[in-house]
This record gives C-alpha cells, structure tokens and sequence, in this order.
C-alpha cells in the first residue's frame, strides 16, 4: 500500500513541480529561478503560488470531502458538487455579498467561507434525511440534482434584485476561479483546510465500519447517527472552504474517491482518505497545468475543465451501477 | 445468560409474546416460525436493545441499560444480506470484527492480530484472504460472516437464515460448523431458519414462534411434525 501511496506522492510532486515551472509566454522553464529581475519572482510569489496552492487545497479538500460523502451515504455516486452542497453554499454566498452590499459592509473572506459552510451544511443534513428514505443511488443522485437546479434558480432570482456591484461581485466567484486567491489569504485558508483534514482522519475508524451499512456498524459499536451529523460537518466545512474561494468545482469530489478505491483496491478509510487527497490534488493541479497550456488559444474555466475530466468517468460509474443492478 | 421475562416482541405492533425464557452458553438454538412471524425482529431487538415490554437481562444486567459499546462486546449478527464490495477484502472485513476492540485510530495491536489469525485458522480461510468479498461463493460468504462474528469474540452469536442460499453440502458444512462453535467456545448461537430438518438435527433447543397462541416456546426435543403443527398450523 504504502508503494502506492509513494507512487501517488511523486505523481504530485512531480505535476506540480512541472505546473510551477511551466514557462508564461516567452519565457523560459523556471524563468523565477534564472532570473535577477525582481518583478518576474515577485509575479511567481504573487500569482503562481497562490494558484497551485489553492488548487491543492481545492483537490485534497474535495476528494476527501467526496469520500466521507460516498461512504456514509453507501453510494459511490455522492459528491459535494452533485448532492446539491456546493449549490446551497453557492446561496448562502449570493445571500452574504447581497446583504453585505445592501448594509454597506465590507466583505470578509471568513464572512464568506462561513457563510458557505452554513450553506453545505444545511443541505448535506438535507441530503442525509431524504437518504435514509431512498436506498437507490441513482435516486438519490436525480434528487441532488433537483435540488441544486432548485438552489441555482433561487440564487438566480436573488440576484435580480441585487444591485450591479453585488451581481459582479457573485458573477465573477460563481465562474469558478484558482486565480482569485492572493498571497493574504494563504494563512487562514490554510488553517481552515488543516482543521477539515484533521477531523476528517479523526473519522477514520467510523468510516471502516460504515461502508458495511448502518446496521452492521452499529453492531460492531459505532454510533451512526451521531457519526454521520459529525461526517456532515466535515464534508460541510471542507466543501464551503473551497467553494469560498474559489467557486462552486464540480467532479473532483465524486470522481477521485472511485478512481483511488479502483487502484488502492482497498477500504481501509486512513490509505483512501490519504490517497484521495494526494490523487485530487495532483488532479487539480492538472487542471492548472492544462489552463496554461492552453492560456495563448483560449482561456479555459477550471469549471468545465473539471466537467470534461469527469463526465466520462460518472458515465462509467453510472453504467456500472445500472450494469450491476 | 439470556434471560427473557415477560416481553413482547415487535416494533409497531406486538408479534409474539415471551412469557419466560433463558438461553444458555454453549446451547446451538434454532429460532422457527412463519414468514413475518417475527424471527427477524427478535434478531433486530436483541443488537438494537430496544423491547418494549418485559425485561431481558444478560448475566444478571439489564439489556437496555448497556451503551452501545458493552453491546458489542456481548452480541452480534452475521448478515446475510452482505454480498461484498470489489475493493473490501476478506482480511478488511475480518479485521473489522475487532473495531470494538480498537481505539480510536482502529489500529489493531498483536493481541487483535492473534485472534484474528486464530478464526482464519480454525475456519481454514487463509486462501480467501486476499480475496476481494464481492467474490466469494455463498458458502464461501457465509463462512468468511461468521468468522467475522468469531473474530469480535461476543458470548452471543445471531445468524438469519445462515443456510438461505446454500446447497445441500454445505448446508450441513454450516449447521455442523455452528454446532460445533457454541458447544467448543462456549458461546449461544441463535439462527432464525426456516431449514426446520437441519434445525431439528443440529440444535440443542428449538424456539417456535406458535402460530395459533403468538408465543415463543422452547424444545429440547420436537418432532417435524409437531413442530410444523405448532408454527405453521399445517
């Protein structure tokens, strides 16, 4: 296992390493490195750090936030993005920038991660109370979808009557963007996705005993319930920080937890919650990659990047699903 | 060890009733009744701790009165609606047999690993051990379930319907195995089934849900006859 894991680390060390270095117009490979112009390293610290290290964070955070998902829930169809979490931070945002503009209040970026981990939160409790009543997973998906168009098409009308600031504001977030994260920034994102990360490893035991279903491990001694509102919670912090600062991501979060159960082959939730976010980061960064690769044809949302990544692969998932039944 | 007094059985409504009952260590017992007489519910009763009426009581304590934890260590059920997953091996599964044993990282210390090695052994599941469970034959499945009970080392033992699904061989291979484990490790085994030969060969006591009284009693020893009479009313 741990060969794998390596195997993992140096795909991400080694996608990283070349998306850090990867040249910007005419410049060379590690230009930041070779050159004595202050203005080239500060761009590097200003826009490039931040980016990758957003994306980072955005990959490890989403995967793992994926994976508690789709083990609590028994349904390896379960995503932040698809269950409708990300859409109901995506409300709470709207709400917030709304309100801060109507009151004349400035913005502050733990207001807005605050505000979109209530939102996650809210409908990942929602999600678990309509899931205890539908065992299929392709239900459960359609309903999550319902229930994320139903949200958009709130926030939408929301913002009708928002003034043109506010709608700016919310357009530009809503797009999805790792280029909106600045250097300042980096200290309590940090803090934030560490605590999420702490506590989701703190559920490993739990998680081992849940993918059996809620009956068998509450005979093997675990507290269901009580579990899943703290699962809830996690999934909940994680998903509204990155959606916060970056916009709602769809895909990562369902599609890196198959990918990692399909090459781990295994359901010990420590190697998977450890791999999912090593996979989903180097995915991210991936996407960064691709972005500059392209950045002189077309500039491509990291949005549907992560849509074009992932269809396929839900597809697949879906078709295997069916194909078992 | 198992003491029944008094209770009524069943979640919305009451099924049956169990006027007084006490199941012993190293008794093989067969739990017997008709389709949605309750067999089930009993099962679901006794892991959930919940008996609207009457009182059971396990070595003198009070069953509703033990946490969740104290429950795991007294009683467990093999399910038999578990058909596997592609990437959950058997050693996984295994393993999660000692989850309330573990703390809270659910690493298992070399005592754990023994026990864990001690079922493989007795069981003679070395060969499935790295097997992915979503692979596993029924018989295979079934052993590899109640190795799993084994491995969590509970005075109590529940299966439903431990031979649905199996040939004839391995029917006996599984009746003889349970036999063999409440008499050898001193433990109750209670299966609900509806085998009732198997059940009538195997068990040292059978429990009838009694289709005409809606009573549980116990049999040391019925006929299948007798038996068919009281839980069918054929």
């Amino acid at each position: 296992m741990w060969k794998k894991h390596l195997f993992s680390f140096a795909v991400f060390i080694v996608i990283t390493v070349i998306t850090i270095g990867f040249p910007h117009g005419d410049d060379p490979w590690f230009s930041f490195l070779t050159t004595s112009d202050k203005q080239a390293w500060q761009l590097f610290v200003i826009y490039r750090v931040p980016e990758v290290f957003i994306a980072v964070v955005a990959g490890f955070a989403l995967s793992i936030a994926g994976l508690l998902l789709q083990t609590t829930l028994n349904n390896p169809l379960a995503g932040p993005s698809i269950l409708g979490l990300t859409a109901g931070s995506h409300l709470m945002v709207a709400l917030t920038i709304m309100g801060s503009s109507m009151l004349g209040l400035e913005i502050l970026d733990l207001g807005i991660t605050v505000s979109a981990t209530i939102g996650a939160l809210v409908f990942g409790l929602l999600i678990l109370v309509i899931a205890a009543r539908i065992r299929s997973m392709v239900s459960l998906l359609l309903v999550g979808m319902m229930l994320g168009t139903f949200v958009y098409s709130i926030t939408n009308i929301i913002l009708m009557k928002a003034d043109a600031n506010s709608v700016k504001a919310f357009s530009i977030w809503g797009m999805g963007s790792l280029q909106q994260v600045s250097i300042d920034q980096v200290p309590l994102i940090t803090l934030l996705f560490l605590i999420g990360i702490g506590l989701a490893f703190l559920l490993t035991k739990p998680l081992n005993a849940l993918i059996l279903g809620e009956k068998p491990a509450a005979i093997l001694g675990v507290k269901v319930k009580q579990t899943r509102w703290k699962i809830i919670f996690v999934v909940s912090l994680l998903a509204g920080l990155v959606t916060a600062f970056c916009g709602p991501i769809g895909f990562v979060g369902l599609i890196v937890p198959n990918l990692v159960r399909m090459f781990y082959k295994t359901a010990r939730h420590g190697h998977l919650l450890l791999a999912s976010g090593l996979i989903g980061a180097s995915v991210m960064v991936l996407c960064v990659l691709l972005i500059r690769i392209f950045e002189p044809i077309m500039v491509l949302p990291i949005n549907s990047l992560t849509a074009l990544l992932g269809a396929p692969i839900v597809l697949f998932l879906l078709l295997k699903n069916i194909r078992n039944a | 060890m198992l003491k029944f007094e008094n209770c009524s059985i069943g979640h919305d409504r009451t099924l049956y009733e169990i006027p007084e009952l006490e199941l012993r260590r190293g008794e093989f017992v067969a739990l017997i009744g008709a389709n949605g007489s309750g067999k089930s519910t009993l099962m679901d009763s006794l892991v959930q701790g919940k008996f609207p009426d009457g009182k059971v009581s396990i070595e003198g304590r009070n069953w509703i009165d033990l946490k969740l934890m104290e429950r795991a260590h007294q009683i467990t059920l093999v399910d038999n609606h578990f058909l596997g997953f592609d990437y959950l091996k058997v050693s996984e599964y295994l393993e999660l047999g000692r989850h309330s044993y573990t703390n809270f990282t659910g690493r298992l210390t070399a005592e754990d690993r023994l026990v864990v090695q001690k079922y493989i052994q007795i069981l003679h599941l070395d060969s499935l051990l790295g097997q992915s469970t979503s692979t596993l034959s029924d018989g295979e499945r079934q052993r590899v379930g109640i190795a799993k009970a084994l491995i969590q080392e509970t005075p109590i033992i529940l299966l439903d319907e431990p031979t649905a699904f199996l040939d004839y061989p391995t029917k006996r291979e599984v009746m003889s195995l349970l036999g063999q484990i409440a008499a050898e490790s001193n433990r109750m085994v209670m299966i609900a089934s509806h085998d009732i030969d198997f059940c009538i060969e195997y068990c040292s006591r059978i429990l009838i849900i009694e289709k005409d009284s809606k009573i549980l009693r116990s049999y040391q020893a019925i006929t299948h006859d007798e038996l068919v009479t009281k839980a069918f009313g054929i």
